[in-house]
């Protein structure tokens, strides 16, 4: 299955390695930041053309409610599942210097250059980037990209940045750090609903992603890791958003989002979407019934429009 | 659009009648707003959130102009199709949700009972429907084929914490502890009533819903599809003698042994099919959209400004306002009950006054405060021979809850408002007509529906700017069911029965029609959805997968429900009716979320 080395930098699979493996790197104690915003090892991993299951998708979409009206397309968040294993393979990794255990999933931003089809293998490629201090403790960067084709026809369909904040108590708290700040949305409402994070949907959307962190499955296991009861996965809380508004986003699947998970989904619970659009920006705020917790802002806009603003251009 | 075999004897055209506003100074709307941080929230404060798979949400009514007013009012006096034609397109997901929106999903029941449930057939199966149909004796018309879908209405007896505390009236404190278990015994093996009007409200709900489904059909294919809906021969000895049949329809609708047990009978078949061009009813898309919004806007309205206001009541309900509910407005909702009545008895007019009794209590007519004074004393009698004589026993276990509950009551039987109608029906005219009781009573049903429309429709026209509504209305059974209580338990008389003496009367409803610019937004919809009244709401009014079933290939699959995910759609949101603060602020989950697209856009058969 992997073709390098276990202490190689560069980690090469040809199959989605295995959570198991990566569990048992987790153990152990790691030494941790020699100093705050010290760099993390030049660590990656990749996915070898990795033929995509339609079952496994079907099972996926099920989970986060997305409807199959474009079933040739894999979901928008669908290769950052994929690249889930990838990602545990780094923090597995004997230098990769962090605790494990208790990372936290802060934001991510995904970049859809085009949706990919079902039908096509996708190579997957992850690396990591940072650290900078925050104020609870080090961000770190996962990047994620996957490519449709092989060879020189190799081509970037999708790459995504998982923003990780490793906790850590600071003598004197750094200053904040830069990070575009998103806002609740304040345009006219285009959708408000309510939808349930039911009590197994960590155990649930764990069986479809890989995803098996203890502070997902059950308030028992959770409570070891500091929580209450155990908290829903912010990805699929993102996904099963973006089910709602699904016949919001641009038609042809080009788009740039961003999320920051602001705080956690305790399972179960029923959770409010606010959708509103301003200009091209579709702007979502998931919370609590009663507007006193937020739990997760995104933005999402066509891929152009992102580059446009951005100054950058498209390669 | 031409009404087929439409004798203009039998049903009416209804005619607009415009409300005047009241003087500038008084055109106050309701302005609710959310509880402020650390405010104590109440029945007045808006909810914090909707967590609903309902098509409903809270509404506010949107203001038509009188050409609108005009062009819809054909919609009150429906005749049936005479045939269907073959479908120019296949029902969409979208169109049977709408559909369904505004029949079973919206009929009004209280809303903490849900008592119907509809299973909806494709064409295949409707055709095997119209065959059983063609053969069902008692018909409320001819049976049709060709029909795009046929939605099987059940029904089961009227179950509420309500009817519990019936369980405990009157009975002798010593003798109760006897009769009390062997009444809830009969209730629950052979759903008997405790008072009759406890039975006569399934029956009433079905004749509403029955009434709702023939305009649900046109409003939600805008004016191409017509429905075609039966009740009569599933109630009284129609019901006895269709035994097979009925075995038959329940069979292809699923119906289960233990939900037979339980109570749930067949009470509607309802065949949708788009008919002729001539019988289509030809309106802009927006007036079909607006009257959809609005029809799921429509809310009891109890409070009177200035009249029967609690203390506590926000500022714009403590003050009178100077408003008529017009004579003519009152005629009209006259006019469209005989209209609903008629047509579903098949009788004729003139002789459906006398079946069909309504007595007129005005506080602007002789002696109309008198009369209104007298209901009031009897009314309030009764509530105190019933919390005189609950047993101690039955109230203790509850902590006083049953005795708050009778308490409650009573402001509820309030008969405040500026026209009154007191309605019921002749039993003896009735058996001598040979008209079941039962069916008698789903008439009446749809009769008060029928004319409580007409005075929220109005109420609609050319709304000022600021103001919620020009006139509501407020349907109730309390006071007949505190009336039927005195009957069965302490030697009162109907009270129909002064007014139509040498007749046989039995009281079944009472309408208020109100003039007012107020409306709440939430009203007794907030009251009834969430009983603790702390601010935690529950919403009872049922999604699409709760009553609602779909037969595909020979499965029953509850509407919109995929996996977990169920509606969250409002019906006819992009009309945009949604109650917001004053600042234009929503309740979060109210607006809901469309179902998407590709779902909505499935053909189902």
């Amino acid at each position: 299955m992997k073709r390098s080395g276990k202490n190689s930098n560069a980690l090469v699979f040809d199959e989605i390695p295995t959570m198991v493996d990566a569990y048992k790197g987790f153990l152990g104690k790691r030494p941790g930041l020699k100093e705050p915003g010290a760099p993390l090892p030049d660590l990656s991993a990749r996915l070898e053309s990795y033929p995509l299951s339609r079952k496994k998708i079907d099972a996926y979409r099920k989970v986060c409610g997305i409807p199959r009206s474009k079933d040739y397309f894999v979901p928008l968040l669908y290769p950052q599942v994929l690249a889930g294993a990838l990602h545990a393979q780094l923090f597995a990794h004997p230098r990769f210097p962090l605790q494990a255990a208790g990372l936290i999933h802060v934001g991510n931003t995904v970049t859809q250059h085009r949706p990919s089809r079902i039908y096509e293998p996708l190579t997957l490629e992850v690396e990591l980037r940072g650290t900078r201090p925050a104020r609870k403790g080090h961000e770190f960067d996962v990047l994620t990209y996957a490519y449709a084709g092989e060879g020189t026809s190799e081509e970037l369909v999708w790459e995504a940045t998982t923003t990780i904040l490793s906790p850590q108590r600071f003598e004197t708290e750094p200053e904040k750090t830069a990070r575009r700040a998103l806002e609740a949305p304040e345009a006219p409402l285009l959708r408000s609903a309510t939808f349930r994070a039911a009590a197994d949907q960590g155990r649930r959307y764990g069986a479809v992603s890989g995803d098996y962190n203890p502070i997902h499955l059950h308030a028992l296991t959770a409570k070891l890791f500091g929580f209450k009861r155990a908290i829903a996965h912010g990805m699929w809380t993102l996904a099963r958003a973006l089910a709602e508004v699904e016949d919001d986003l641009p038609s042809d699947g080009r788009l740039h989002l961003e999320v920051a998970f602001k705080r956690p989904v305790y399972l179960p619970s029923t959770v409010v979407l606010n959708a509103a659009k301003h200009d091209d920006e579709l702007r979502l705020e998931v919370g609590s019934p009663r507007g006193d917790t937020l739990h997760l802002l995104s933005t999402i806009r066509p891929l152009d429009a992102h580059l446009a603003s951005d100054g950058g251009e498209e390669e | 659009m031409t009404e087929p075999g439409q004798d203009p004897s039998i049903q009416k055209q209804v005619e607009v009648v415009p409300i005047s506003a009241p003087p500038s100074d008084q055109r106050v709307g309701r302005d609710a707003r959310f509880a402020a941080d650390g405010e104590k929230k109440t029945r007045y404060s808006l909810p914090t959130a909707l967590q609903s798979a309902s098509p409903v949400g809270y509404r506010k009514r949107v203001s038509m102009t009188r050409d609108e007013a005009e062009s819809i009012m054909p919609l009150l006096s429906l005749e049936r199709p005479s045939d269907f034609i073959t479908a120019s397109a296949k029902i969409t997901e979208a169109e049977l949700f709408e559909e369904t929106s505004l029949g079973i999903l919206s009929s009004r029941q209280s809303t903490n009972y849900r008592g119907h449930k509809q299973v909806t057939l494709g064409p295949r199966e409707s055709e095997v429907v119209s065959k059983i149909m063609d053969r069902v004796s008692g018909k409320n018309g001819p049976s049709l084929h060709g029909a795009t879908h046929t939605h099987l209405v059940f029904s089961k007896p009227y179950r509420t914490p309500f009817t519990l505390l019936l369980t405990f009236i009157g009975h002798k404190p010593v003798k109760s502890l006897l009769g009390v278990p062997k009444r809830a015994l009969e209730k629950r093996l052979f759903h008997k009533d405790d008072i009759p009007t406890v039975g006569y409200l399934q029956q009433l709900h079905i004749g509403i819903l029955a009434d709702g489904m023939e305009r649900a059909a046109l409003i939600a294919s805008q004016g191409k599809r017509r429905a075609n809906v039966h009740m009569a021969p599933f109630c009284g000895r129609h019901q006895r003698a269709n035994k097979e049949h009925i075995r038959e329809l329940e069979k292809l609708g699923g119906l289960t042994p233990a939900e037979r047990q339980a109570g749930w009978r067949l009470a509607i078949v309802c065949q949708v099919g788009e008919v002729a061009k001539e019988e289509q009813m030809d309106l802009p898309e927006q007036t079909w959209r607006k009257l959809g919004a609005n029809l799921l806007s429509l809310r009891s309205e109890r409070i009177q400004p200035g009249i029967n206001q609690e203390e506590k009541a926000p500022d714009p309900y403590q003050h009178r306002q100077d408003m008529d509910v017009p004579d003519e407005l009152t005629v009209m909702c006259g006019r469209a009950a005989y209209n609903a009545f008629v047509h579903w008895i098949g009788c004729g007019r003139e002789h459906s006054k006398e079946l069909l009794l309504l007595e007129r209590i005005d506080v602007l007519t002789p002696n109309g405060k008198q009369r209104l004074r007298d209901v009031r004393d009897m009314l309030g009698q009764v509530t105190e021979s019933v919390m005189g004589n609950l047993p101690l026993w039955a109230d203790l276990p509850t902590g006083k809850a049953l005795s708050r509950n009778a308490a409650r009551g009573k402001k509820a039987f309030a008969l405040a408002g500026q026209r009154i109608y007191v309605g019921g029906l002749d039993r003896t005219q009735l058996e001598k007509d040979g008209i079941d009781w039962d069916m008698g009573v789903r008439a009446f049903g749809a009769a008060a529906a029928r004319s409580s429309l007409v005075a929220e429709l109005m109420g609609c026209v050319d709304i000022p700017e600021g103001c919620d509504l020009l006139a509501g209305m407020c349907l109730m059974a309390g006071p007949v069911n505190q009336n039927d209580i005195g009957k069965e338990f302490y030697h009162q008389q109907d009270i129909l029965a002064d007014e139509f003496p040498g007749q046989d009367p039995t009281s079944l409803l009472v309408w208020t029609l109100k003039a007012k610019t107020v409306a709440d937004p939430i009203g007794n919809e907030e009251q009834l959805m969430n009983p603790a009244r702390k601010g935690a709401l529950v919403d009872l009014r049922p999604g699409p997968h709760e009553v609602v079933s779909v037969k595909r290939a020979g499965r029953l699959e509850p509407m919109r429900k995929r996996g977990r995910r169920v509606n969250t759609e409002r019906a006819f949101s992009d009309v945009d009716n949604f109650v917001t603060d004053p600042d234009g602020q929503p309740i979060p989950g109210n607006r809901g979320s469309r179902w998407p697209e590709a779902w909505r856009n499935e053909t189902i058969w």
